[in-house]
């Protein structure tokens, strides 16, 4: 059995798609928390293009990607599938998780910003949570259909980090009502065993979220004073 | 002809993403329908197949649509099992070869044609960023392709061409068209000698000699977007 190891920092819904993943699938793997800022050299010479985690690093070959991780999990440890058998349902989830990674700048700009430019990119985000709510999720209970896919588990973000991120930059984007789908979904998501017990710790993530909106909007904030 | 087998492919004859999706069905020779869109006049059949990007390329297969090129891609190669493979067997090297098509997809969304659009546009100091910023991401794709071609120089007999090259060739296939209508070198042997010989070899293979877009055809849509939408992507 070779051996897998998963390097990854706490705060990252990206790694924990692959940890996820890793134990539904009940893989054994050594867990390396990084430091995103002194990164190991282990990470930067397995990863030399983006430098980032999760990577995913299987009898000594380094994999980086979240979601090109996924899918070679998926391929590599075939027992509790997490895609569907059908070409044309693996497509649509597929279709899915290009998405998630193409939309992400789009749906986390609120919390980069401030002022006017927020309400713009929180109104975007909005409407990205609409395509999902209607086209994505539908009348599923999971993307994956009745059981978690690789396509929930990308869009774990939205069960726990979006809150934080939304709490951190004053902005609320599941309003009460809005999104009934996606509030069930998030429910249902956060109930699944494996899900259940691996989010991170609440408070150690919004310490976290806060120091980094207080990097990104210093700037922006002194600009606005200024202005 | 029976219903079994339907393809249709709509697309818009300059883009890219519609040419890997051609190229791929010419070279596992699946017969296809091919419906030309007016991208300023997007059909109903289109926003009905496509209603989240509203985009082109959208491949129905029987009835069913299919959206995101490289999505297509691999939707192909897992529902027409006969005829040459363009991914490869080994789940490790299959992970690599995703990696880098989706490197070079986030650089060619985000800014590739926007960096040569204002590289163009400027002169001096921001024209020289503007290039730098191009060359920097071809050299990490160039170093990182290395790796699968420890030869060198690619070859292609048999026309054995896989994903990644399906990728590459669909964004520069036509760099010379780019080159001539924004008045800039982007692929320079001197400076990216693999992607250069890579490109160079893909566009002799037929099926890709086939699905390149007319040369003249190609600087007037790239000049016509150079002055009217400095800001836009090239996406369909």
């Amino acid at each position: 059995m070779e051996e897998v190891k998963l390097l990854g920092a706490f705060p990252s819904p990206f790694t924990h798609r692959v940890i996820w993943a890793l134990k539904l699938k009940g893989v054994k793997y050594d867990y390396v928390e990084e430091n995103i800022f002194n990164k190991s050299h282990l990470l930067l010479q397995s990863n030399p293009v983006h430098q980032k985690v999760p990577v995913l690093i299987h009898g000594g070959k380094p994999l980086a990607e979240s979601i090109v991780i996924l899918e070679y999990i998926e391929e590599t440890w075939p027992q509790n599938p997490l895609f569907p058998h059908d070409p044309y349902e693996r497509a649509v989830a597929r279709f899915w998780l290009r998405f998630g990674e193409d939309k992400l700048p789009a749906f986390w700009a609120f919390f980069g910003t401030v002022g006017e430019e927020q309400e713009k990119a929180t109104k975007e985000a909005k409407e990205l949570l609409r395509i999902l709510e209607e086209h994505g999720l539908g009348e599923r209970k999971f993307f994956g259909g009745n059981e978690i896919g690789l396509t929930d588990l990308a869009f774990g973000w939205i069960a726990c980090w979006l809150e934080v991120l939304g709490e951190v930059a004053g902005v609320k984007l599941l309003e009460a009502d809005g999104f009934p789908r996606l509030q069930r979904w998030i429910e249902d998501f956060k109930e699944v065993p494996v899900i259940k017990e691996t989010l991170p710790d609440r408070k150690g993530m919004l310490a976290y979220f806060r120091y980094r909106r207080s990097t990104f909007i210093g700037e922006a904030a002194s600009y606005e004073a200024a202005s | 002809m029976g219903e079994e087998n339907k393809v249709t492919l709509y697309g818009m004859w300059a883009s890219p993403f519609v040419r890997r999706v051609e190229i791929t069905l010419k070279i596992k020779g699946i017969p296809y329908e091919y419906v030309e869109e007016d991208l300023r006049n997007k059909s109903q059949l289109l926003l009905q197949y496509n209603p989240v990007h509203k985009k082109v390329p959208v491949l129905v297969h029987n009835g069913k649509p299919i959206a995101e090129s490289l999505v297509i891609l691999e939707y192909i190669e897992e529902t027409w099992k006969n005829g040459p493979k363009i991914l490869p067997e080994d789940p490790y090297e299959r992970a690599k070869v995703r990696f880098w098509a989706s490197f070079i997809q986030q650089q060619a969304r985000q800014s590739l044609f926007d960096s040569l659009v204002s590289a163009a546009k400027s002169s001096g100091e921001a024209h020289e960023k503007a290039m730098k910023e191009v060359f920097e991401k071809l050299t990490v794709f160039e170093e990182g392709m290395k790796d699968f071609f420890p030869s060198g120089t690619p070859h292609f007999e048999d026309e054995n061409i896989g994903f990644l090259d399906i990728v590459l060739c669909s964004l520069f296939g036509h760099h010379k068209a780019q080159e001539e209508a924004l008045g800039l070198k982007i692929i320079d042997p001197e400076r990216h000698p693999l992607v250069y010989s890579w490109v160079t070899a893909l566009n002799e293979v037929p099926a890709v000699k086939e699905s390149l877009p007319p040369h003249d055809k190609m600087v007037a849509l790239i000049q016509f977007l150079r002055r009217n939408a400095p800001h836009r992507s090239s996406e369909a």
